[in-house]
């Protein structure tokens, strides 16, 4: 069964492959060049891989069953994967995509970032938000994100996820290294409760370490991502933040108790995004955006509760404030600072100065003013 | 970031560890001795497995998983790294790089569900 079910299927995969290639054959703007030979590459490595799953005599062996369907679901799957983000990229190319893709790669400029400056595609879809893929350097943002300013520093953390998924690479293991220190503490203090003889509920010692999975796989490397879009945007990151959340309506003191959780809660996310700016000598506004925060919470009668005391400690969230600016620095990466001088991080934290000063004339101040693509 | 990013970056990652062991199994189930380009990845994914404190959270993350799985896999791991670089690992070390790849295996699939928002 095996045999004549990949002979049948591998082939037809190849010949989607062969499609993919011809679908991007044709001249790109240079900033989508390097993605264009990327794609290439990978589904050229790809053929090859399909190719030795067909004829390598090696993987005929009967005891080596198993280990040849892996290699199939894995070559199947990074042709899905490459289709879906990589090639649909490339075939829509708009100008739109162009002109995000410069001003991601202006925003990198301006923050000194160590690596390439990712290719954007405006086509994230409704629960996809802004999102990042390693490996093909491309970023996902919605349709018509770049028409509006208040968004916008949500970018800086999107760079940082590149960052932290980069390999053998010393110009940015400073950050890495200091992502693994934090998130250290994290687990260490979960350790430290798992450790403690206890007469609760068993069910606790599952949360415990629940919740460290989560640490792990997810809500470490998020935090260290909102530290680093708020060591480089300022302030207007921490507004973005507050946005995002008055407009999610979710419970910003829940910690979730399933391994799929993403995002620790909000008041974290809040409380390093504070501390980050008080140190980076915004104390003024950093009160401000408290303030603005905790009557957004009290409008939705949110409130702190024993579980998010425990995962969340304040010393814990210190620790990640304190690493990720250490390793923010150690890559030479550029902070922010008050009228920097540099135009799109100037242009962003003015934009929610604007919003506070005047609201009712906000929209229209930004179609007039703030706007880096012709209006719609 | 949304969910579907988050998971995209690590996905990516553990692919790349699953397919490093599953290259050296393969030589090593078929009797071929390994070059260094495909034993070099797996020495130097076990190399962090051990190293608790610099390890990156996904690393962290796989041993957790794989101790769950064989307790005894992760605390003969300075034995696998030495059969390894020897050249001539034991038959005990090929089940635990099979534990190992089968670790990977299901977080591999349990990101790539996640990154398909199933």
């Amino acid at each position: 069964m095996v045999e004549d079910y990949l002979v049948g299927s591998v082939g037809q995969l190849m010949e989607r492959a062969r499609h993919l290639l011809a679908a991007i054959s044709k001249p790109y703007p240079a900033e989508f060049r390097a993605l264009a030979q990327t794609c290439r590459n990978q589904v050229n490595e790809l053929i090859a891989g399909f190719e030795a799953l067909l004829n390598n005599p090696r993987y005929r062996k009967p005891k080596l069953k198993a280990l040849r369907l892996r290699a199939y679901t894995d070559l199947v799957n990074r042709l899905d994967f490459i289709e879906s983000i990589g090639f649909a990229a490339l075939v829509r190319i708009n100008e739109e995509d162009k002109q995000m893709t410069r001003l991601v790669s202006d925003i990198a400029e301006e923050l000194m970032f160590p690596l390439p400056a990712p290719v954007v595609s405006c086509q994230s879809h409704f629960s996809s938000y802004f999102h990042a893929f390693p490996g093909l350097n491309v970023l996902r943002v919605p349709l018509k994100e770049g028409h509006f300013l208040l968004h916008l520093p949500d970018l800086y953390h999107e760079l940082a996820h590149f960052v932290i998924e980069e390999q053998n690479n010393p110009a940015v293991q400073a950050f890495q290294d200091a992502h693994a220190k934090a998130t250290n503490a994290a687990t260490g203090h979960l350790a430290a409760l798992l450790s403690k003889p206890t007469r609760g509920p068993k069910t606790n010692q599952e949360k415990y370490l629940v919740w460290t999975v989560s640490w792990m796989r997810a809500w470490a490397t998020e935090l260290f991502c909102d530290l680093f879009g708020v060591l480089g945007a300022g302030p207007a990151y921490a507004w973005a933040h507050l946005h995002l959340c008055a407009k999610s309506g979710n419970d910003p003191f829940e910690v979730e108790t399933s391994p799929d959780s993403t995002h620790p809660p909000d008041e974290a996310r809040m409380f390093i995004l504070l501390e980050s700016l008080t140190r980076l000598n915004y104390g003024t506004l950093a009160s401000e955006i408290e303030s603005r925060w905790k009557e957004l919470i009290a409008a939705r009668n949110f409130k702190k509760n024993a579980e998010y005391e425990l995962c969340f400690p304040k010393d814990v969230l210190k620790r990640f404030v304190e690493e990720a600016a250490l390793g923010y620095r150690a890559m030479n990466c550029r902070c922010s600072s008050p009228n920097s001088g540099n135009k799109i991080h100037d242009l962003l934290n003015e934009a929610w100065a604007k919003f506070w000063k005047t609201p009712k004339q906000y929209a229209d101040w930004e179609s007039q003013n703030g706007v880096i693509l012709p209006k719609r | 970031m949304s969910q579907i990013g988050i998971h995209a970056g690590g996905y990516l990652r553990v692919s790349d560890y699953a397919r490093s062991v599953d290259r050296l199994l393969l030589d090593l189930q078929s009797g071929d001795t390994p070059d260094t380009e495909t034993i070099n990845p797996v020495l130097s994914l076990l190399g962090s497995v051990s190293d608790e404190k610099s390890a990156a959270p996904l690393v962290q993350l796989i041993k957790l998983q794989w101790r769950e799985v064989s307790k005894e896999a992760v605390s003969r791991l300075p034995n696998i790294i030495a059969e390894l670089k020897s050249g001539s690992p034991s038959e005990q070390t090929l089940s635990d790089l099979e534990s190992l790849a089968a670790v990977l295996d299901k977080e591999r699939v349990t990101m790539r569900l996640r990154l398909r928002g199933e």
